[in-house]
């Protein structure tokens, strides 16, 4: 029946745009995988790194909500104007590209007492530092969201402020807790300039493992099949999301001994010195690339901004950091307009392999979406290859997943009775979706075209297989820069970086700004 | 009517394939590896000689070069190619994704530095070769980058299977020198300019894998060098080029090919990527001439690396548990 369904225009054309630009490509990968006759399966050893990846992601995932839980919640305790401002500070890491995260802690490792801490430790570090603000983000904006008679009348019967936390208020944002952490642990199992950076070899994942086959092995059998075990680290990590989403109702308790342990006025100490620490740790991440973008062999100075104009020590770069900013720029604008409708398409359309074929993007690595475009995209007959809409049109697949994620809790927790009551008034569905849910979901789409845009900003593993020549983007420049020797090279990359954190702060606060408006 | 109207579509059509055929494009494509450097000077130069416009693509390292290149050879992605090295022509040939054959252009040797004033302040006689690494002199002094992810640090495990007689005597080698306090960097980068005494990182060690090339970057503002290489026994990296099969300006290409052989370019080599041109007629700047000659002898080169690449790591790994 669900399948049926599937040939309805609103879920017809995400799913159209879905073989297109994500299918087809990947199917050329494997389908020249198949063909190469390179290299040998080593089916042990994918199994050895699933169950590894998977452990990294959901490790990563719990500690993000570890650290954002709490952090969440003090955002609900405090004052709106305090509220946003920490709410932006923690999330840039998130919408940072993880290469630039890398960087920022290597180096800390390298100049502080952080290089004693085991390598695998750092990454999980990392990952939850990154994550932890978009965490406690969600959780804060799904607890607010509650009615507030719930948590008085629980006050009335008795019941402490921790226990109707944890026993009313958790159980009905489970939903938004699963959906992000889903987020989350894709994220955490697929990053790869991260763990590459941060591991410096040590440690590999799917991911790495996949890279290292594909681009240094040429063994493209084994990067397939690493490639088909990263797709069922991402079905699993969705049913067991789902899975969580079905038991979710959450039954009314009792309270207990716990609830009465601790004043609520200690327990917020505690959650700001927690927060604050949190918030010092982001401030010292970000802070890394600023204060090495003025550090040169010859001293402090502002050699590495003015380098943003040029091509970079040696004429390394086909163009400056600025035309690669005009690029990325003209490219998030393109994406978002393929893939904001498509992702609005699929958070209406509740069909659960939809759903499914939308997350998966999160989950496939950079490498086969990367030479899979190259691949599928070069042929005679779909020749896009050399043409830049190319870059976006990968992006928008990138970026599709995150914005499926936004809108989905809120376009499905639309209250029925109020479209139905517009259908029954003769409003057509185009003017349900104008007139109704736009104006009521506009925070929900806000956030979405925001983290969208910064996501495209921050792309990196796509663009550095297409973006090329005069077409590259921010981040590919960042990356050329930092890895070429030169300490010219690398204070360019380090004023790139701060550009680009400072674009990030700017599009957060615009965001946020514009949904205070709404509230 | 109807006919003509046919038959003037296929004269048409016919026309245009002939012309669209016969035109050379007037664009010329170079795939790359990041590393590539061509100032705007030589860049207008081989434009103005030859009325070309250059476009440059540059595809990641050698390894992300040559699987793109082998991936789209169909169509592929440019019409000249710079940059597979020795490492990796074996998959370019045998993929057969050269018109005619490989041009060397230039040549690296990856071999160790070490920080001159640490070991005169230090008292301590450097070490002569790579072998003397894993002596108790030595302990803790030496970092390296990962093989894993790393093309020098790929060079010197390729190396050490040439420079011994049995793979049991390279795995003892580097126990001895993990055993030795060896530090493994994830990059050349990271091993050169954080933990290397020096360079500008000003780190703690004083003997780093790197190139013969990299002392005349190290001159100290008396003129004198801060660094030196051990030039026996180095690994000599090859880089070729090549005109791109099925490209859709032979001809170009090759006029590119030609420039990047030609004297003008081969002279702007070792001041842009750090290499030596493989024209041995071509005068290296003075710097070079002091203080980075090329190493004295080389071994490795000869090996398969791309065949055994995965059981060297393997056993590299059994070694350093990763």
């Amino acid at each position: 029946m669900e399948v049926k369904r599937i040939f309805a225009p609103g879920k017809a054309i995400p799913a159209l745009f879905l073989i297109f630009a994500f299918g087809y490509p990947v199917i050329a990968f494997l389908d020249q995988a198949g063909s190469s006759g390179n290299g040998s399966k080593d089916l042990p050893r994918v199994l050895s790194l699933l169950c590894f990846t998977a452990f990294l992601g959901i490790g990563s995932a719990l500690l993000s909500l570890i650290l954002g839980a709490p952090f969440g919640y003090l955002l609900t305790q405090i004052a709106n104007k305090r509220r946003k401002w920490l709410e932006i500070v923690a999330t840039i890491p998130f919408l940072l590209p993880p290469l630039l995260v890398a960087m920022g802690f290597s180096w800390y490792r390298n100049h502080s007492w952080i290089k004693n801490v085991p390598t695998l430790a750092l990454i999980f570090i990392a990952q939850s530092v990154m994550n932890f603000g978009l965490v406690g983000r969600v959780f804060a904006g799904a607890l607010t969201a509650l009615p507030h008679e719930q948590r008085e009348n629980a006050a009335v019967d008795g019941l402490g402020w921790f226990a109707s936390l944890m026993r009313i208020q958790v159980p009905q944002v489970r939903t938004a807790i699963s959906h992000v952490l889903l987020v989350v642990a894709l994220y955490c199992s697929t990053s790869y300039g991260l763990v590459l950076i941060l591991g410096a070899g040590s440690i590999n994942t799917l991911e790495t493992e996949m890279s290292v086959k594909a681009l240094e092995e040429l063994n493209l059998h084994q990067s397939a099949l690493l490639a088909g075990a990263q797709t069922l680290l991402t079905l699993l990590y969705f049913l067991a999301a789902r899975k969580t989403f079905a038991i979710t109702q959450g039954e009314f308790t009792q309270p207990d001994f716990v609830s009465r342990l601790g004043a609520h006025g200690i327990a917020l100490v505690l959650l700001r010195i927690w927060s604050g620490l949190l918030v010092c740790v982001v401030g010292g991440l970000l802070s890394a690339p600023f204060l090495s973008s003025f550090q040169s062999e010859s001293g402090w100075n502002l050699s590495g901004y003015r380098g943003l104009f040029g091509r970079g020590a040696r004429d390394l770069l086909n163009i400056s950091v600025f035309q690669a900013t005009e690029n990325s720029v003209r490219n998030l604008l393109v994406a978002l307009v393929i893939a904001g409708p498509v992702a609005w398409f699929t958070a209406g359309a509740k069909n659960r392999y939809l759903d499914f074929a939308t997350i998966l993007p999160l989950g496939l690595s950079a490498v086969v979406l990367g030479l899979g475009y190259l691949i599928g995209f070069g042929s005679s007959f779909l020749s896009l290859r050399e043409n830049w809409l190319i870059v976006p049109l990968a992006q928008s697949v990138v970026m599709l997943p995150l914005l499926h994620q936004i809108l989905t809790p809120a376009r499905r927790g639309l209250h029925p009775a109020i479209l139905e009551a517009a259908e029954l008034d003769g409003v057509g569905s185009f003017g349900r979706t104008w007139w109704i849910e736009f104006p009521i979901l506009r925070r929900n789409i806000t956030t979405a075209l925001g983290f969208g845009a910064l996501v495209s900003l921050g792309e990196f593993g796509a663009a550095s297989f297409l973006a090329y020549g005069d077409q590259a983007t921010l981040p590919v420049l960042m990356f050329r820069l930092a890895s070429r020797p030169g300490s010219g090279n690398f204070e360019i990359a380090m004023a790139a970086a701060s550009f680009f954190i400072a674009i990030t702060a700017v599009v957060l606060f615009l965001t946020n700004r514009e949904n205070s408006r709404y509230e | 009517m109807k006919k003509s109207i046919i038959y003037s579509i296929t004269f048409f059509t016919i026309a245009m394939t002939s012309i669209a055929q016969a035109k050379e494009p007037t664009v010329v494509r170079l795939a790359t590896h990041d590393s590539f450097v061509m100032s705007n000077e030589l860049i207008k130069q081989f434009q103005t000689q030859t009325g070309l416009t250059l476009k440059i693509i540059r595809l990641g390292d050698a390894g992300a070069l040559t699987i793109k290149l082998v991936l789209t050879k169909s169509n592929p992605i440019a019409d000249a190619m710079f940059g597979i090295d020795n490492t990796f022509s074996g998959v370019a040939t045998s993929n057969n994704i050269i018109q005619g054959s490989l041009l060397a252009v230039d040549f690296g040797d990856i071999c160790f530095n070490y920080d001159i004033a640490w070991f005169k302040k230090k008292k301590v006689t450097p070490p002569s070769s790579w072998r003397d690494l894993t002596k108790a002199a030595y302990k803790n002094l030496t970092v390296i980058s990962n093989p894993k992810i790393s093309s020098p640090g790929m060079a010197f495990l390729a190396t050490t299977y040439a420079g011994f007689s049995s793979a049991d005597q390279t795995s003892h080698y580097w126990s001895s020198l993990k055993a030795n306090g060896v530090k493994v960097d994830s990059s050349w980068d990271d091993a050169y300019f954080v933990d290397f005494s020096g360079s500008s990182g000003k780190g703690t060690r004083p003997i780093v894998l790197s190139y013969t090339s990299s002392p005349s970057a190290e001159i100290g503002k008396d003129g004198a060098p801060r660094t030196a290489s051990l030039l026996k026994d180095c690994f000599r990296q090859i880089e070729y080029v090549g005109v791109l099969k099925n490209s859709l300006a032979p001809k170009a290409a090759q006029q590119l090919i030609s420039f990047m052989l030609s004297d003008a370019f081969q002279r702007a080599m070792p001041a842009s990527m750090y290499v030596y041109p493989i024209n041995p007629k071509t005068p290296l700047p003075v710097e070079w001439v002091k203080y980075s000659q090329a190493a004295t002898s080389v071994i490795g080169s000869n090996l398969d690396i791309q065949g055994n690449r995965s059981k060297w790591l393997k056993a590299w790994s059994a070694v350093f548990g990763s």
